[in-house]
C-alpha cells in the first residue's frame, strides 16, 4: 500500500529528469508530495501548476521555494510519512541526526561522484568518450574517480588530452556546446579542489574551447595525485577527473571498493568474463560494462555505504514509496530529552540473584561469537529469571570489545557465504530446521518456564523450523533481468547482500523472532551479529548449540549482555552494513541518530510491537526487501 | 619489404566495442551544427572535396564528357558570383570513373581546360575476385592511360580469413604497380565483418604505404557510415601518432545530401582536426551529392527552391 504524503528535498542543483523521477513513481502509487526546492528553480513550480489545473485533485504536488534549512523542518511536520533527500552528504548526515525519533522515513541519496575502470583489454577510444560522458557533459551527475591499468596508461591519458581539447563549453541551450556551467559555487567548489590537489602534489591539466569568465570551469583532468592525500579521499567535484593507476583486477576493485561512496561505475574491458567478475565486485548501485551513464526508468538507480540506501526508477524506486499493507501510519515519538552522548555508555550494575535452587548450578553461557562459545571479555555473567522468579541461567555480560570481535568474525565469514551457491545456503538454512526439530523438547521445556503453555511452545518452535525451511527455499538465485526499452542487450537487477547485518532482537517471542530474523538475514546471503531477547537469551543459546556444529564460523554471532550498551556499541560502529533494532522507542531514535555515521541502512520498531507469529508482519516480503540491496548491471552487446 | 612481426603484434591487441562507437557516431550527427553562410562556405568547401564519380555499365564516352564538364564548374557560374565565389577556382577535386573510361575522362578534362586528376578505380572493382596478375595488370593500364589516382579494393577473403601478412604483401603489390599515382585503398566495410577487422584493415593498409583509406566502393548493402568512419578516423590518428605519416580519408556511397556532407566535414574536423580538412587529405566520393550541394546553394542565394531544370546536369 502506499505511504502517504512524500516530503522531498532538493540540491541547489538539480536536473528535471532527477526530480521527475522522484515525483512520478510517487504519484503513480499514490502518494501526494511537497517538494522543498531551491528559491532559484521556477520549473518545479510550474509543474506544481500545471498538477493543480488537473482539477479533482488540487494538492498533489506542492512546492515550497526555500532555502535548505526548511529541510528539516519539513521534514519534521506530522503528516510526512517520508522524506527522500537528495543533496550533498554532509547536509544527508544532518538530516538524518535532525530526524532521529520523527515519524518521517528518510531515504538518502547522497553524492554524484561516478567510477571510471580501465582495463587493458578495453577499446581505449571508446572508454574515452565514456570519460566525456561521464565527466565533462551536462548529462554528468557530478565529477569521476578514473582507474587505468598501468599497461593502457600513456596511450589513455594521450587519448583523453585530445579529446579534451575538442570539448566545447557555453551556454546550455546552444546545441553545438558539449558542457554548460552549474552556477558560481560549482565552479568554486571545483577551483578549490584543483587547487588543494596540486598543493598536494598532483599534476593537472585543462584543456577545451571554455569561455573565460565565471562560471564556466574548463574540463580538468588530475593525475599523479598520492593515494594517501585528503583530495583522493574526498568526493570529486564536476568537471574534474582523478586518474590513478593500477596493476591488476584485484588492485583495481581494492582502489575501488575503497572510498566511503558507492553510487555507479562503469567497466571498461572487452573479456567478457574479466568485465563480469569486476562488475559484481564492485560495491556501488549501478554498474554499466563498456558504457557509461546510460538510464531508463525501468532500472533502479542507487547506491551503497555512504552514497545512501533510496532508490529512484524501476521496482526498488517503487517500494521507496510503499510499505506493506496493514501497517499504520507513522508517527513521531520523539523523546526530546534522550542524551546521545550518555544512552547506553554505561552499563548498570545487575543485582546478584538470589540463592540457586535446582540440583546442580548451570554453567554460565559464553558469547557465540566465531562459530564458538567463547568467554567475554569482562570476565562477567548476569543471571536470566524465568517466569516464576526462579534462576534459568547464566548468560555473558557482553560489551564494545565483544562487539568488535564478533563484528569482525562476521566480516572473515562474508566473502565466503556471499560466495556461497543459493543451493548451499539452502542446504545450510534446512539443516538447521532439522536440527531445531530434533531439539524441540529442550526448546518447548524453555519456553515453558517462560510462561509459555506447552502447546503454544510446541506450535512456536514448528512455526520457527517452518520458518527456517521457507527462507531456505527462497535463497534467490542471480540476477532478474529487466525490460529495457532503448537498450541492446539485457540489465540484470541483481540483489546482493548487504554484508554485515546487526539484529537486535525483541524481548517477546525470544525464539520466533530470533528465528524470524536470522532466517531471512542468512537467505539472502549476510553475516549477522545478533543481540537476542533481554528476558530469554536462553533459547537463542540453545540454537547456537546447533549453529556452532553445522554453521562456517563468523556465520553467526550473538552477543548477550545490556542491551542498550550493546545496541550503542551497534549503531556506531562504521563497519556494520545494517542495523535492525526491536526495542524501545529511545533505543529506535539513538540508532536513528548514530546510524548518521556511515549512513547504514536501519530498520527499528519505534518501541512498537509486533505480531511474528503473523505471516505478514514474521514472514512477509519486507524482510526480504531489507535483507538485501539491489544491484543494476548493465550489458549493451553488439560487434 | 615485409611486415615487421613486431608491427602486427600490436594489430592483434587492438578492440573496438561496437555499441560504444555506435553512441558516438549518434552524437556526433546530432551536434556542431552549421547555419546561414557558415553553411554556404562549408558547402563549397564540400565541393571541393568531392571526387565525382561515374561508375556504371552504362557509361560512354558522352556522359563522361558531361560529368568532367560538371566537375570544372560544379556550381552555376552565377551563383558563385553571388557569393564572390567565382574566381576562387572552384572545381571537385577529381573525376573517378571505370579503367575502360581513363582515356575519354582525360580527353574530356584537356578540351575543358581543367588539370584536376582522374581517379580510376581498379583490381577488379567492385569484388575483387580475380587473380592478381590481372589484378596488377589493370592499375598499369589504367596509369598508362593517364589516371593519376587509383582507387583499388583489398581482398576480403584475406581478411576474413585473418591473413595480415599477405594482405600486406597485395597491397605493397598494388603500391608499386602505381608508382607515381596517388594509391587509395578501398576497404569495403560493409562486408569485414566487424569494426575490430576495419581497424586492423586499415592498418594494414596504410602500412602498406596507402594515401587514402576509404570506406566502400559504393556497391555494397551498407557503404559509408558514421561508425566505420570513426573507426577509420581513429586509425588515421593512431598511425600518425606512430609514424609522423598523414594518410588520407574517404568516404564513398550513400552520402547524397548536402546535410550528409555537413556531417562528415564535422566528423572529420572532430576527430582528425582542420590539417585534415583539405582535398590532399580528405574525400569525398559522390555522384548526386553535388547536385543536392548545387541546389542548396541556390537557397541560400536566391531563397527559393530549385526546380530540376533549373541546374545543369552531371
Amino acid at each position: 500500500m502506499r505511504t502517504g504524503v512524500i516530503g522531498l528535498i532538493l540540491p541547489s542543483t538539480f536536473s528535471f529528469l532527477e526530480m521527475m523521477w522522484r515525483i512520478c513513481p510517487a504519484l503513480a502509487v499514490g502518494c501526494t508530495v511537497v517538494a522543498l526546492v531551491p528559491p532559484a528553480s521556477p520549473t518545479p513550480l510550474l509543474l506544481a501548476q500545471l498538477a493543480g489545473e488537473l482539477g479533482p485533485f488540487p494538492g498533489i504536488i506542492n512546492v515550497i521555494s526555500g532555502p535548505a534549512s526548511l529541510g528539516p523542518v519539513l521534514a519534521s511536520q506530522p503528516g510526512v510519512q517520508k522524506v527522500a533527500f537528495c543533496g550533498a552528504l554532509e547536509e544527508g548526515r544532518a538530516l538524518r541526526r535532525a530526524l532521529a525519533g520523527e515519524g518521517a522515513e528518510l531515504g538518502l541519496a547522497l553524492g554524484a561522484e561516478a567510477l571510471l575502470l580501465l582495463s587493458d583489454a578495453a577499446d581505449v577510444d571508446s572508454a574515452v568518450e565514456g570519460v566525456v560522458d561521464a565527466a565533462w557533459s551536462d548529462r554528468s551527475p557530478g565529477g569521476l574517480r578514473l582507474l587505468v591499468q598501468e599497461s593502457v596508461w600513456e596511450e589513455t591519458m594521450r587519448r583523453l588530452q585530445a579529446r579534451m581539447a575538442r570539448l566545447r563549453s557555453g551556454r546550455g541551450l546552444d546545441g553545438a556546446v558539449d558542457m554548460g556551467a552549474r552556477g558560481a559555487a560549482a565552479r568554486d567548489l571545483a577551483q578549490r579542489y584543483v587547487r588543494e590537489a596540486q598543493s598536494q602534489g598532483a599534476q593537472v591539466f585543462q584543456a577545451g574551447d571554455v569561455p573565460l569568465d565565471s562560471p564556466f570551469y574548463p574540463p580538468t583532468l588530475v593525475s599523479d595525485l598520492p593515494p594517501a592525500s585528503p583530495c583522493a579521499q574526498a568526493e570529486v567535484p564536476w568537471p574534474v577527473v582523478v586518474a590513478s593507476p593500477f596493476r591488476t583486477a584485484k588492485e583495481a576493485l581494492a582502489l575501488a571498493n575503497g572510498t566511503p561512496r558507492g553510487s555507479s561505475a562503469s567497466v571498461w574491458s572487452e573479456r567478457l568474463g574479466q568485465a563480469l567478475e569486476l562488475g559484481y565486485g564492485l560495491r556501488v548501485g549501478t554498474v554499466w560494462i563498456n558504457s557509461h551513464g546510460l538510464r531508463d526508468p525501468a532500472v533502479p538507480i542507487g547506491g551503497c555505504k555512504e552514497s545512501g540506501s533510496s532508490w529512484h526508477g524501476g521496482p526498488d524506486g517503487l517500494y521507496e514509496y510503499l510499505r506493506p499493507s496493514g501497517t499504520p501510519a507513522r508517527l513521531s515519538y520523539l523523546s526530546k530529552n534522550l542524551n546521545y552522548d550518555t544512552f547506553g555508555l554505561a552499563v548498570p550494575s545487575t543485582l546478584p540473584a538470589g540463592p540457586e535452587t535446582g540440583p546442580t548450578p548451570a554453567p554460565p553461557y559464553g558469547l557465540f561469537v566465531g562459530g564458538r562459545f567463547q568467554a567475554p571479555g569482562a570476565r562477567s555473567s548476569r543471571p536470566i529469571q524465568d517466569a516464576f522468579g526462579n534462576l534459568h541461567g547464566y548468560v555473558a555480560e557482553g560489551g564494545a570489545k565483544d562487539i568488535r570481535g564478533a563484528v569482525e568474525a562476521a566480516h572473515q565469514a562474508t566473502s565466503g557465504w556471499a560466495g556461497q551457491s543459493p543451493g548451499a545456503r539452502t542446504a545450510l538454512l534446512w539443516a538447521l530446521a532439522a536440527a531445531l526439530e530434533r531439539r524441540e523438547s529442550t526448546l518447548a521445556s524453555r519456553l515453558e518456564r517462560q510462561g509459555v503453555e506447552l502447546k503454544a511452545a510446541k506450535a512456536e518452535v514448528e512455526l520457527s523450523v517452518r520458518r527456517l525451511r521457507t527462507w531456505g527455499a527462497q535463497a534467490e538465485a542471480e540476477g532478474q533481468t529487466l525490460q529495457v526499452a532503448a537498450l541492446r542487450g539485457p540489465v540484470l537487477r541483481l540483489r546482493e547482500p548487504l554484508g554485515v547485518l546487526a539484529i537486535v532482537c525483541p524481548d517477546e517471542r525470544p525464539l520466533l523472532a530470533f528465528v524470524s530474523l536470522l532466517a531471512p538475514a542468512l537467505a539472502h546471503g549476510n553475516t549477522v551479529v545478533m543481540v537476542p531477547s533481554g528476558a530469554c537469551p536462553l533459547l537463542a543459546l540453545e540454537v547456537c548449540q546447533d549453529m556452532a556444529t553445522l554453521f562456517p564460523a563468523g556465520l553467526v554471532n550473538v552477543v548477550t549482555g545490556d542491551r542498550d550498551h550493546l545496541t550503542r556499541c551497534l549503531a556506531l560502529h562504521q563497519d556494520v552494513q545494517a542495523l535492525w533494532y526491536f526495542g524501545s522507542a529511545q533505543g529506535s531514535q539513538f540508532v536513528e541518530w548514530a546510524s548518521a555515521g556511515n549512513l547504514k541502512p536501519v530498520w527499528v520498531s519505534r518501541g512498537l510491537p509486533r505480531a511474528w507469529e503473523q505471516e505478514a508482519e514474521g514472514a512477509g516480503p519486507e524482510l526480504g526487501l531489507r535483507a538485501a540491496r539491489t544491484k543494476a548491471l548493465w550489458l549493451p552487446m553488439g560487434d | 619489404g615485409k611486415a615487421h612481426r613486431e608491427d602486427l603484434s600490436w594489430i592483434s591487441k587492438i578492440q573496438v566495442n561496437h555499441p560504444a562507437v555506435l553512441r558516438r557516431a549518434g552524437q556526433i550527427q546530432a551536434r556542431r551544427p552549421v547555419k546561414k553562410e557558415w553553411q554556404a562556405a562549408w558547402l563549397l568547401k564540400a565541393v571541393t572535396f568531392i571526387d565525382l564519380t561515374t561508375l556504371s555499365g552504362d557509361d560512354t564516352s558522352c556522359n563522361v564528357q558531361r560529368l568532367c564538364y560538371k566537375a570544372k564548374y560544379p556550381i552555376r557560374e552565377d551563383l558563385l558570383k553571388a557569393l564572390n565565389m567565382h574566381d576562387k577556382g572552384i572545381t571537385t577535386a577529381a573525376v573517378c570513373v571505370y579503367p575502360a573510361r581513363v582515356c575519354d575522362a582525360v580527353k574530356a578534362l584537356k578540351a575543358v581546360g581543367c588539370d584536376i586528376p582522374v581517379a580510376s578505380v581498379a583490381t577488379g572493382f567492385p569484388a575483387g575476385q580475380t587473380h592478381l596478375k590481372t589484378r596488377l595488370e589493370e592499375i598499369r593500364l589504367a596509369v598508362e592511360d593517364g589516371a593519376t589516382e587509383i582507387d583499388v579494393v583489398i581482398s576480403r577473403t584475406l581478411v576474413l580469413t585473418g591473413q595480415w601478412e599477405a594482405l600486406y604483401g597485395e597491397i605493397r603489390q598494388f603500391r608499386k604497380a602505381c608508382g607515381e599515382a596517388h594509391l587509395k585503398t578501398i576497404l569495403a566495410t560493409g562486408e569485414l565483418g566487424s569494426l575490430t577487422n576495419v581497424y586492423k584493415a586499415s592498418m594494414i593498409a596504410m602500412m602498406a604505404g596507402s594515401d587514402f583509406i576509404k570506406t566502400s566502393t559504393g556497391k555494397e548493402t551498407v557503404n559509408a557510415t558514421f561508425p566505420v568512419a570513426i573507426v577509420m578516423l581513429r586509425a588515421i590518428r593512431d598511425f600518425f601518432w606512430k609514424t609522423g605519416n598523414k594518410v588520407g580519408f574517404k568516404p564513398a556511397g550513400g552520402i547524397r545530401s548536402a546535410k550528409d556532407s555537413l556531417a562528415w566535414l564535422s566528423l572529420v574536423k572532430e576527430e582528425l582536426g582542420d590539417e585534415w580538412l583539405k582535398p590532399e587529405l580528405f574525400r569525398i566520393g559522390a555522384s548526386t551529392l553535388l547536385s543536392d550541394i548545387e541546389r542548396q546553394i541556390y537557397h541560400h542565394v536566391t531563397g527559393r527552391y530549385a526546380a530540376y531544370h533549373d541546374l545543369p546536369m552531371s
